[in-house]
């Protein structure tokens, strides 16, 4: 526990949010790509979040430490993962990308990125992201309470 | 052989203070008994070490501040707000400490 082990929480938080945004921006401009280097549309990025720790874990149940409750130190990305989710079919015969023979002919694969996910996602985010800064805004007004004992004599 | 009086002993941890170094048994540093090497040490020399650690958390502050006028791509703006609170609350808490250390100072002062 540091003096400032809340706002380094919060701060992970911060961070880990901002990049989720950021890969919210990247689907929604992506919305109608149809063309990416590994072929195919665009498939729907998804960022998944760990716990974050510092700490080095031991498998062996035989030392203490491992027992102990310990607070945790915010949160990290684990990665960005692709959505396999099955991509949009769009009728669109004279489109570059447009599927040439088979039953699906005619029609344009889409990416799988709904824009209204996509926006609920956007809010959602950028509320968590107060929420981490309110926590910081409140970790720093008990520091300065803490302070005031001090300060009054 | 060394002979310890016996108010400074505390546990098993002796403590040795040498006011003047021209006084007998020049000791700088409090002796500490074998089994407890994590005596704290000197007030001065904690309050010094504080200190130097609240300057390292400014200048995290004045770098994070020099990246983001110099590279904004590389670092992120909470980031740099969070390192610029970060060390005007050190620098509260310092300050608040320095008060503190000067009323005692003068509370010893007007002893008469």
């Amino acid at each position: 526990m540091g003096m400032f082990l809340s706002i380094d929480t919060s701060a992970s938080g911060l961070s880990a949010f901002r990049l989720k945004m950021d890969v919210v921006a990247n689907n929604i401009a992506n919305v109608n790509t149809t063309r990416t280097p590994e072929g195919g549309p665009y498939k729907r990025q998804r960022v998944v979040f760990a716990p974050r720790d510092t700490k080095v874990r031991f498998k062996s149940p035989f030392l203490p430490n491992v027992l102990k409750p310990v607070i945790g130190t915010g949160v990290r990305v684990l990665r960005v993962e692709k959505d396999d989710a099955p991509f949009r079919l769009v009728w669109d015969p004279t489109h570059p990308d447009a599927i040439k023979s088979g039953p699906k002919a005619g029609y344009v694969e889409m990416p799988n990125v709904n824009v209204v996910t996509e926006m609920t996602d956007m809010i959602a985010i950028s509320r968590s992201y107060e929420a981490n800064a309110m926590m910081i805004e409140h970790s720093k007004s008990i520091f300065n309470t803490a302070l005031q004992i001090g300060r009054s004599t | 052989m060394e002979i310890f009086k016996s108010w400074d002993v505390i546990g098993d941890a002796v403590i040795q203070r040498a006011t003047h170094p021209r006084h007998f048994g020049i000791i700088d540093k409090p002796v500490v008994s074998d089994g407890r090497k994590n005596f704290i040490g000197e007030f001065g020399d904690i309050l010094n070490k504080q200190i130097s650690k609240v300057n390292e958390i400014q200048l995290t502050s004045d770098e994070l501040t020099q990246k983001l006028a110099v590279t904004p791509n590389e670092v992120n703006i909470h980031d740099v707000m969070i390192a610029a609170e970060k060390a005007q609350l050190a620098l509260n808490f310092t300050r608040t400490i320095r008060d503190k250390l000067i009323t005692a100072y003068q509370t010893l002062i007007n002893l008469r």
